[in-house]
Protein backbone atom coordinates (compact mmCIF):
# COMPACT_ATOMS: atom_id res chain seq x y z
CA UNK A 1 0.00 0.00 0.00
CA UNK A 2 2.56 2.55 1.14
CA UNK A 3 4.93 1.13 -1.85
CA UNK A 4 2.22 2.14 -4.21
CA UNK A 5 1.23 5.71 -2.89
CA UNK A 6 5.27 5.98 -2.95
CA UNK A 7 5.45 5.06 -6.61
CA UNK A 8 2.07 6.72 -7.54
CA UNK A 9 3.87 10.10 -6.11
CA UNK A 10 7.02 9.48 -7.92
CA UNK A 11 5.26 9.16 -11.03
CA UNK A 12 3.41 12.31 -10.23
CA UNK A 13 6.92 14.22 -9.58
CA UNK A 14 7.43 12.56 -12.66
CA UNK A 15 5.23 13.93 -15.17
CA UNK A 16 5.27 17.46 -13.09
CA UNK A 17 8.95 17.32 -13.98
CA UNK A 18 8.55 16.96 -17.13
CA UNK A 19 5.08 19.26 -17.74
CA UNK A 20 7.11 22.02 -16.19
CA UNK A 21 10.36 21.39 -18.42
CA UNK A 22 8.34 21.27 -21.40
CA UNK A 23 6.55 24.02 -20.15
CA UNK A 24 9.92 26.32 -19.63
CA UNK A 25 11.35 25.17 -23.01
CA UNK A 26 7.65 26.19 -24.92
CA UNK A 27 7.75 29.14 -23.03
CA UNK A 28 10.96 30.49 -23.07
CA UNK A 29 10.96 33.70 -24.38
CA UNK A 30 14.27 32.92 -25.96
CA UNK A 31 13.02 30.00 -27.99
CA UNK A 32 9.15 30.93 -29.29
CA UNK A 33 8.21 31.85 -32.59
CA UNK A 34 7.83 35.33 -32.71
CA UNK A 35 12.06 35.21 -32.08
CA UNK A 36 12.79 33.01 -34.16
CA UNK A 37 14.86 33.57 -37.87
CA UNK A 38 16.16 37.20 -35.58
CA UNK A 39 13.14 38.40 -35.06
CA UNK A 40 11.92 38.77 -38.56
CA UNK A 41 8.09 37.70 -37.42
CA UNK A 42 8.30 41.04 -35.91
CA UNK A 43 8.98 42.94 -38.79
CA UNK A 44 6.39 41.02 -41.08
CA UNK A 45 3.35 41.09 -37.82
CA UNK A 46 4.06 45.58 -38.32
CA UNK A 47 4.14 45.39 -41.89
CA UNK A 48 0.20 43.02 -41.14
CA UNK A 49 -1.07 45.38 -39.24
CA UNK A 50 -0.42 48.36 -41.83
CA UNK A 51 -2.05 46.48 -44.09
CA UNK A 52 -4.96 45.71 -41.61
CA UNK A 53 -5.16 48.99 -40.90
CA UNK A 54 -5.75 50.27 -44.53
CA UNK A 55 -8.32 47.05 -44.95
CA UNK A 56 -10.16 48.68 -41.98
CA UNK A 57 -10.15 52.21 -43.70
CA UNK A 58 -11.27 50.66 -46.74
CA UNK A 59 -14.53 48.67 -45.00
CA UNK A 60 -15.02 52.18 -43.49
CA UNK A 61 -14.84 54.18 -46.67
CA UNK A 62 -17.24 51.94 -48.30
CA UNK A 63 -19.75 51.96 -45.51
CA UNK A 64 -19.88 55.99 -45.90
CA UNK A 65 -20.43 55.52 -49.61
CA UNK A 66 -23.40 53.34 -49.06
CA UNK A 67 -24.69 55.53 -46.97
CA UNK A 68 -24.34 58.46 -49.64
CA UNK A 69 -26.09 56.15 -52.28
CA UNK A 70 -28.82 55.09 -50.13
CA UNK A 71 -29.12 58.99 -49.29
CA UNK A 72 -28.90 59.81 -53.05
CA UNK A 73 -31.52 56.76 -53.78
CA UNK A 74 -34.24 58.05 -51.37
CA UNK A 75 -33.54 61.80 -53.20
CA UNK A 76 -34.22 60.28 -56.75
CA UNK A 77 -37.74 58.64 -55.27
CA UNK A 78 -38.89 61.89 -53.42
CA UNK A 79 -38.61 63.79 -56.58
CA UNK B 1 -1.50 61.44 -70.53
CA UNK B 2 -3.99 63.71 -68.74
CA UNK B 3 -4.59 60.85 -65.77
CA UNK B 4 -0.80 60.73 -65.66
CA UNK B 5 -0.45 64.05 -64.78
CA UNK B 6 -3.46 63.93 -61.82
CA UNK B 7 -2.74 60.84 -60.22
CA UNK B 8 1.43 60.44 -61.01
CA UNK B 9 1.94 61.31 -56.94
CA UNK B 10 -0.30 57.66 -56.56
CA UNK B 11 2.41 55.95 -59.02
CA UNK B 12 5.27 57.50 -57.65
CA UNK B 13 4.14 56.59 -54.21
CA UNK B 14 3.32 53.15 -55.25
CA UNK B 15 6.64 52.50 -56.91
CA UNK B 16 9.11 53.90 -53.96
CA UNK B 17 6.81 51.80 -51.54
CA UNK B 18 7.26 47.96 -53.74
CA UNK B 19 11.46 49.56 -53.33
CA UNK B 20 10.79 50.38 -49.47
CA UNK B 21 9.32 46.86 -49.07
CA UNK B 22 11.47 44.75 -51.54
CA UNK B 23 14.41 46.60 -50.53
CA UNK B 24 13.82 46.70 -46.61
CA UNK B 25 13.04 42.71 -46.60
CA UNK B 26 15.42 41.46 -48.60
CA UNK B 27 18.77 43.04 -48.11
CA UNK B 28 20.59 40.90 -45.92
CA UNK B 29 21.58 42.29 -42.47
CA UNK B 30 25.55 42.23 -41.97
CA UNK B 31 27.29 39.33 -39.84
CA UNK B 32 27.05 39.61 -36.05
CA UNK B 33 27.72 37.66 -32.74
CA UNK B 34 24.27 36.61 -30.83
CA UNK B 35 25.70 34.89 -27.70
CA UNK B 36 28.43 32.23 -26.32
CA UNK B 37 27.45 29.02 -24.12
CA UNK B 38 29.51 30.75 -21.20
CA UNK B 39 28.51 33.58 -17.96
CA UNK B 40 31.52 33.21 -16.24
CA UNK B 41 34.73 32.25 -16.43
CA UNK B 42 37.90 31.75 -13.90
CA UNK B 43 41.29 33.34 -14.06
CA UNK B 44 43.73 31.20 -14.25
CA UNK B 45 41.64 28.64 -16.44
CA UNK B 46 41.55 27.93 -19.94
CA UNK B 47 37.99 28.16 -21.36
CA UNK B 48 35.93 26.99 -24.46
CA UNK B 49 34.11 29.58 -25.86
CA UNK B 50 31.45 28.30 -28.42
CA UNK B 51 30.68 31.50 -30.16
CA UNK B 52 26.96 31.55 -31.59
CA UNK B 53 26.45 34.20 -34.36
CA UNK B 54 24.22 35.72 -37.53
CA UNK B 55 24.67 35.80 -40.78
CA UNK B 56 28.00 34.82 -40.69
CA UNK B 57 30.14 32.38 -42.87
CA UNK B 58 33.14 30.96 -41.14
CA UNK B 59 33.83 28.06 -43.41
CA UNK B 60 34.20 29.93 -46.19
CA UNK B 61 36.89 32.32 -44.27
CA UNK B 62 40.59 31.42 -43.94
CA UNK B 63 42.07 33.21 -41.11
CA UNK B 64 39.86 33.37 -37.58
CA UNK B 65 40.93 35.71 -34.73
CA UNK B 66 39.19 35.87 -31.61
CA UNK B 67 39.98 38.45 -28.73
CA UNK B 68 38.62 39.03 -25.30
CA UNK B 69 38.45 42.93 -24.32
CA UNK B 70 38.26 44.91 -21.14
CA UNK B 71 37.73 48.18 -20.44
CA UNK B 72 38.96 49.28 -23.81
CA UNK B 73 42.28 48.88 -23.47
CA UNK B 74 42.99 45.18 -22.42
CA UNK B 75 43.00 42.79 -24.55
CA UNK B 76 43.58 38.58 -24.69
CA UNK B 77 43.97 36.59 -28.00
CA UNK B 78 42.37 33.34 -28.45
CA UNK B 79 45.02 30.54 -28.57
CA UNK B 80 42.90 28.53 -30.85
CA UNK B 81 39.64 29.60 -32.74
CA UNK B 82 37.82 26.45 -34.14
CA UNK B 83 35.26 26.52 -36.90
CA UNK B 84 32.15 24.27 -36.12
CA UNK B 85 30.12 25.51 -38.52
CA UNK B 86 29.01 28.70 -40.50
CA UNK B 87 27.15 30.11 -37.34
CA UNK B 88 29.62 28.39 -35.36
CA UNK B 89 32.75 28.49 -33.36
CA UNK B 90 34.91 27.52 -30.37
CA UNK B 91 37.62 29.84 -29.26
CA UNK B 92 40.32 28.96 -26.44
CA UNK B 93 41.14 31.47 -24.19
CA UNK B 94 43.79 31.08 -21.89
CA UNK B 95 43.24 33.22 -19.36
CA UNK B 96 45.72 34.77 -17.00
CA UNK B 97 46.00 33.72 -13.31
CA UNK B 98 46.00 37.91 -12.24
CA UNK B 99 43.12 40.06 -13.36
CA UNK B 100 44.72 43.49 -15.23
CA UNK B 101 43.22 46.02 -12.79
CA UNK B 102 42.32 45.45 -9.33
CA UNK B 103 39.00 44.44 -9.40
CA UNK B 104 37.69 40.69 -8.68
CA UNK B 105 34.93 40.24 -11.81
CA UNK B 106 35.40 42.44 -14.84
CA UNK B 107 32.83 42.31 -17.84
CA UNK B 108 34.53 41.41 -21.14
CA UNK B 109 33.38 41.78 -24.64
CA UNK B 110 34.39 39.13 -27.35
CA UNK B 111 35.76 40.48 -30.52
CA UNK B 112 35.72 38.05 -34.12
CA UNK B 113 37.57 39.10 -37.00
CA UNK B 114 37.58 36.67 -40.23
CA UNK B 115 38.48 37.22 -43.48
CA UNK B 116 35.58 36.93 -45.13
CA UNK B 117 32.66 38.22 -42.58
CA UNK B 118 35.08 41.56 -41.20
CA UNK B 119 35.25 42.06 -37.28
CA UNK B 120 32.24 41.34 -35.31
CA UNK B 121 31.89 42.47 -31.32
CA UNK B 122 29.43 40.93 -28.86
CA UNK B 123 29.40 43.97 -25.68
CA UNK B 124 29.18 42.31 -22.25
CA UNK B 125 29.77 38.58 -23.92
CA UNK B 126 31.38 36.56 -20.21
CA UNK B 127 32.47 38.13 -16.52
CA UNK B 128 36.17 36.95 -15.68
CA UNK B 129 36.18 36.20 -11.78
CA UNK B 130 39.60 36.50 -10.70
CA UNK B 131 41.02 34.82 -7.63
CA UNK B 132 41.19 36.32 -4.11
CA UNK B 133 44.32 37.82 -2.98
CA UNK B 134 46.72 38.31 -6.09
CA UNK B 135 48.05 41.56 -7.08
CA UNK B 136 46.90 43.33 -10.31
CA UNK B 137 49.14 42.20 -13.67
CA UNK B 138 48.20 43.99 -16.77
CA UNK B 139 51.04 42.67 -18.23
CA UNK B 140 49.71 39.24 -20.39
CA UNK B 141 46.87 41.00 -21.17
CA UNK B 142 48.94 43.88 -23.35
CA UNK B 143 50.63 41.14 -25.06
CA UNK B 144 48.28 41.06 -28.44
CA UNK B 145 46.26 43.92 -29.15
CA UNK B 146 43.27 44.46 -31.59
CA UNK B 147 44.73 45.32 -34.83
CA UNK B 148 44.34 44.50 -38.45
CA UNK B 149 41.06 44.39 -38.71
CA UNK B 150 39.14 43.10 -41.76
CA UNK B 151 36.52 44.89 -43.36
CA UNK B 152 34.23 44.05 -45.98
CA UNK B 153 31.49 46.18 -47.62
CA UNK B 154 28.02 44.83 -48.70
CA UNK B 155 24.86 46.18 -49.15
CA UNK B 156 23.35 45.49 -46.05
CA UNK B 157 21.57 46.45 -43.01
CA UNK B 158 23.77 46.91 -39.40
CA UNK B 159 23.44 44.04 -37.12
CA UNK B 160 22.27 45.51 -33.64
CA UNK B 161 22.42 42.81 -30.53
CA UNK B 162 18.38 42.98 -29.11
CA UNK B 163 17.07 44.46 -32.18
CA UNK B 164 18.42 41.87 -35.14
CA UNK B 165 16.07 41.64 -37.75
CA UNK B 166 13.50 44.28 -36.39
CA UNK B 167 15.85 46.88 -37.36
CA UNK B 168 14.04 46.64 -40.63
CA UNK B 169 11.16 48.14 -38.70
CA UNK B 170 12.41 52.05 -39.14
CA UNK B 171 11.32 51.53 -42.70
CA UNK B 172 7.52 50.24 -41.91
CA UNK B 173 7.19 52.36 -37.95
CA UNK B 174 9.37 55.49 -38.03
CA UNK B 175 7.54 56.45 -41.72
CA UNK B 176 4.38 56.35 -39.81
CA UNK B 177 5.34 59.30 -37.39
CA UNK B 178 6.66 61.28 -39.79
CA UNK B 179 4.05 61.12 -41.97
CA UNK B 180 1.58 61.45 -39.69
CA UNK B 181 3.40 64.73 -38.68
CA UNK B 182 3.58 66.01 -42.74
CA UNK B 183 -0.09 65.21 -42.63
CA UNK B 184 -1.13 67.48 -39.51
CA UNK B 185 1.18 70.19 -41.00
CA UNK B 186 -1.00 70.02 -44.15
CA UNK B 187 -4.05 69.80 -41.99
CA UNK B 188 -3.16 72.72 -39.48
CA UNK B 189 -2.30 74.77 -42.96
CA UNK B 190 -5.51 74.27 -44.54
CA UNK B 191 -7.69 75.45 -41.03
CA UNK B 192 -5.60 78.79 -41.39
CA UNK B 193 -6.59 78.84 -44.89
CA UNK B 194 -10.11 77.86 -43.58
CA UNK B 195 -10.33 80.75 -41.35
CA UNK B 196 -8.83 83.50 -43.77
CA UNK B 197 -11.33 82.34 -46.51
CA UNK B 198 -14.17 81.09 -45.24
CA UNK B 199 -14.62 78.57 -47.91
CA UNK B 200 -15.97 75.45 -46.73
CA UNK B 201 -14.40 73.18 -48.89
CA UNK B 202 -11.22 73.59 -46.25
CA UNK B 203 -13.37 72.15 -44.05
CA UNK B 204 -13.57 68.92 -45.88
CA UNK B 205 -9.64 69.16 -46.23
CA UNK B 206 -9.27 69.41 -42.70
CA UNK B 207 -11.35 66.49 -41.70
CA UNK B 208 -9.76 64.63 -44.04
CA UNK B 209 -6.39 65.26 -43.22
CA UNK B 210 -7.25 64.65 -39.71
CA UNK B 211 -8.24 61.35 -40.55
CA UNK B 212 -5.75 60.05 -42.19
CA UNK B 213 -2.72 61.68 -39.64
CA UNK B 214 -4.70 59.86 -37.19
CA UNK B 215 -4.74 56.66 -38.75
CA UNK B 216 -1.06 56.45 -39.32
CA UNK B 217 -0.74 57.38 -35.64
CA UNK B 218 -2.43 54.60 -34.27
CA UNK B 219 -0.82 52.38 -36.45
CA UNK B 220 2.37 53.98 -35.12
CA UNK B 221 1.24 53.10 -31.87
CA UNK B 222 0.34 49.36 -33.10
CA UNK B 223 3.32 48.88 -35.04
CA UNK B 224 5.71 50.32 -32.03
CA UNK B 225 4.07 48.41 -29.35
CA UNK B 226 4.17 44.90 -31.34
CA UNK B 227 8.46 46.11 -31.69
CA UNK B 228 8.60 46.62 -28.05
CA UNK B 229 7.28 43.62 -27.02
CA UNK B 230 9.86 41.63 -28.70
CA UNK B 231 12.75 44.20 -27.90
CA UNK B 232 12.03 46.20 -25.11
CA UNK B 233 10.40 43.47 -23.13
CA UNK B 234 6.21 44.83 -22.81
CA UNK B 235 3.83 46.35 -25.22
CA UNK B 236 4.03 49.39 -23.30
CA UNK B 237 6.93 50.78 -21.04
CA UNK B 238 5.26 54.15 -20.49
CA UNK B 239 8.29 55.20 -22.38
CA UNK B 240 8.08 59.13 -22.91
CA UNK B 241 7.21 59.06 -26.94
CA UNK B 242 4.92 56.57 -26.29
CA UNK B 243 3.18 58.59 -23.60
CA UNK B 244 3.49 61.96 -25.20
CA UNK B 245 2.42 60.37 -29.12
CA UNK B 246 -0.81 58.75 -27.28
CA UNK B 247 -1.50 62.30 -25.85
CA UNK B 248 -1.32 63.66 -29.44
CA UNK B 249 -3.75 60.80 -31.12
CA UNK B 250 -6.29 61.59 -27.85
CA UNK B 251 -6.15 65.38 -29.02
CA UNK B 252 -6.81 64.70 -32.17
CA UNK B 253 -9.22 61.87 -31.92
CA UNK B 254 -11.38 65.09 -29.99
CA UNK B 255 -10.99 66.79 -32.78
CA UNK B 256 -14.07 63.80 -34.15
CA UNK B 257 -15.87 63.97 -31.28
CA UNK B 258 -16.20 68.21 -31.42
CA UNK B 259 -17.01 68.02 -35.41
CA UNK B 260 -19.68 64.88 -34.85
CA UNK B 261 -21.09 67.23 -31.96
CA UNK B 262 -22.11 69.80 -33.95
CA UNK B 263 -24.69 70.20 -36.55
CA UNK B 264 -22.60 71.09 -40.10
CA UNK B 265 -22.44 74.61 -40.91
CA UNK B 266 -20.19 77.49 -41.27
CA UNK B 267 -19.79 77.67 -37.33
CA UNK B 268 -18.52 74.04 -37.28
CA UNK B 269 -16.09 74.19 -39.54
CA UNK B 270 -14.64 77.14 -38.10
CA UNK B 271 -15.00 75.91 -34.74
CA UNK B 272 -12.95 72.96 -35.63
CA UNK B 273 -10.19 74.81 -37.49
CA UNK B 274 -9.48 76.90 -34.44
CA UNK B 275 -9.36 73.64 -32.70
CA UNK B 276 -7.43 71.68 -35.91
CA UNK B 277 -4.59 74.74 -34.74
CA UNK B 278 -4.61 74.06 -31.21
CA UNK B 279 -3.72 70.07 -31.82
CA UNK B 280 -1.33 71.03 -33.86
CA UNK B 281 0.57 73.58 -31.88
CA UNK B 282 -0.21 71.41 -28.78
CA UNK B 283 1.84 68.34 -30.79
CA UNK B 284 4.50 70.28 -31.21
CA UNK B 285 5.87 70.54 -27.39
CA UNK B 286 4.51 66.64 -26.94
CA UNK B 287 6.38 64.81 -29.87
CA UNK B 288 9.64 67.21 -30.64
CA UNK B 289 10.26 68.84 -27.47
CA UNK B 290 9.11 67.28 -24.12
CA UNK B 291 10.98 63.30 -25.22
CA UNK B 292 14.14 64.95 -25.93
CA UNK B 293 14.12 66.79 -22.40
CA UNK B 294 13.90 63.11 -21.08
CA UNK B 295 15.64 59.69 -20.61
CA UNK B 296 14.17 57.45 -23.53
CA UNK B 297 14.05 54.12 -24.51
CA UNK B 298 13.74 55.47 -28.34
CA UNK B 299 16.74 56.36 -30.04
CA UNK B 300 17.20 60.60 -30.26
CA UNK B 301 16.66 60.84 -27.11
CA UNK B 302 17.48 63.03 -24.01
CA UNK B 303 18.62 66.00 -25.48
CA UNK B 304 20.29 64.27 -29.07
CA UNK B 305 18.41 65.52 -31.81
CA UNK B 306 17.44 62.73 -34.24
CA UNK B 307 18.74 59.56 -34.86
CA UNK B 308 22.32 58.11 -36.78
CA UNK B 309 25.11 56.02 -36.42
CA UNK B 310 24.27 52.47 -36.59
CA UNK B 311 20.55 52.88 -35.78
CA UNK B 312 20.81 54.57 -38.99
CA UNK B 313 23.15 54.30 -41.09
CA UNK B 314 24.21 55.50 -44.65
CA UNK B 315 22.67 52.02 -46.16
CA UNK B 316 19.81 52.62 -44.16
CA UNK B 317 18.90 55.80 -45.51
CA UNK B 318 18.46 54.95 -49.10
CA UNK B 319 15.50 53.08 -47.89
CA UNK B 320 14.22 55.18 -45.00
CA UNK B 321 14.09 58.30 -46.92
CA UNK B 322 12.13 56.73 -49.74
CA UNK B 323 10.15 55.24 -46.96
CA UNK B 324 9.02 58.84 -45.75
CA UNK B 325 8.23 60.16 -48.70
CA UNK B 326 6.31 57.05 -50.08
CA UNK B 327 4.24 56.37 -46.65
CA UNK B 328 3.59 60.32 -47.18
CA UNK B 329 2.57 60.54 -49.83
CA UNK B 330 0.45 57.07 -49.82
CA UNK B 331 -1.29 58.72 -47.18
CA UNK B 332 -2.30 61.78 -48.87
CA UNK B 333 -3.37 59.61 -51.67
CA UNK B 334 -5.56 58.16 -48.56
CA UNK B 335 -6.31 61.80 -47.69
CA UNK B 336 -7.63 62.80 -51.18
CA UNK B 337 -10.44 59.76 -51.15
CA UNK B 338 -11.63 60.74 -47.36
CA UNK B 339 -11.75 64.77 -49.00
CA UNK B 340 -13.80 63.95 -52.14
CA UNK B 341 -16.22 61.76 -50.43
CA UNK B 342 -17.02 64.31 -47.58
CA UNK B 343 -16.68 67.06 -50.23
CA UNK B 344 -19.60 65.32 -52.15
CA UNK B 345 -21.60 64.65 -48.42
CA UNK B 346 -21.09 68.70 -48.14
CA UNK B 347 -22.65 68.98 -51.20
CA UNK B 348 -25.55 67.14 -50.73
CA UNK B 349 -26.60 69.09 -47.98
CA UNK B 350 -26.00 72.36 -48.91
CA UNK B 351 -28.81 71.56 -51.89
CA UNK B 352 -31.17 69.26 -49.70
CA UNK B 353 -31.44 73.02 -47.42
CA UNK B 354 -31.01 75.54 -49.65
Amino acid sequence: MIGKSIKSLALTQQVLLFASTYLMIYLNPVNDFMRSIGKIWVVVASLLIIFFGIVVFLYFIERRISKLEKEFDNEQQEH
Amino acid sequence: MEGFRKHWYKWLSVAILVYVIAAGMLVPLRPGLMKTDAFNIQAGESHELTVQSYNTFYSKAENHRAWLRLHEEFTLLASEVEVVDDRHIKATFDIPEKMPTSERVAMASLIVDTDYDGSMVLPAAVSIIGQEGLEADPGPWLVEPIRDLSHRWTWSFPWRNILEETIRNTYYHVPMWFGMMLIFLLSAFYAVKLLRTGDQRFDSRVYSLNLTGTILGLLGIFTGAIWARYTWGSYWSGDIKQDMAAITLLIFMAYFLLREAMSPGVKRGRVTAVYTLFAFLASIPLLYIIPRMQPSLHPGSGGNPGFGGDDLDNTMKTVFYPAIIGWTLFSYWISNVVYRLSELKRRSLEKNYS
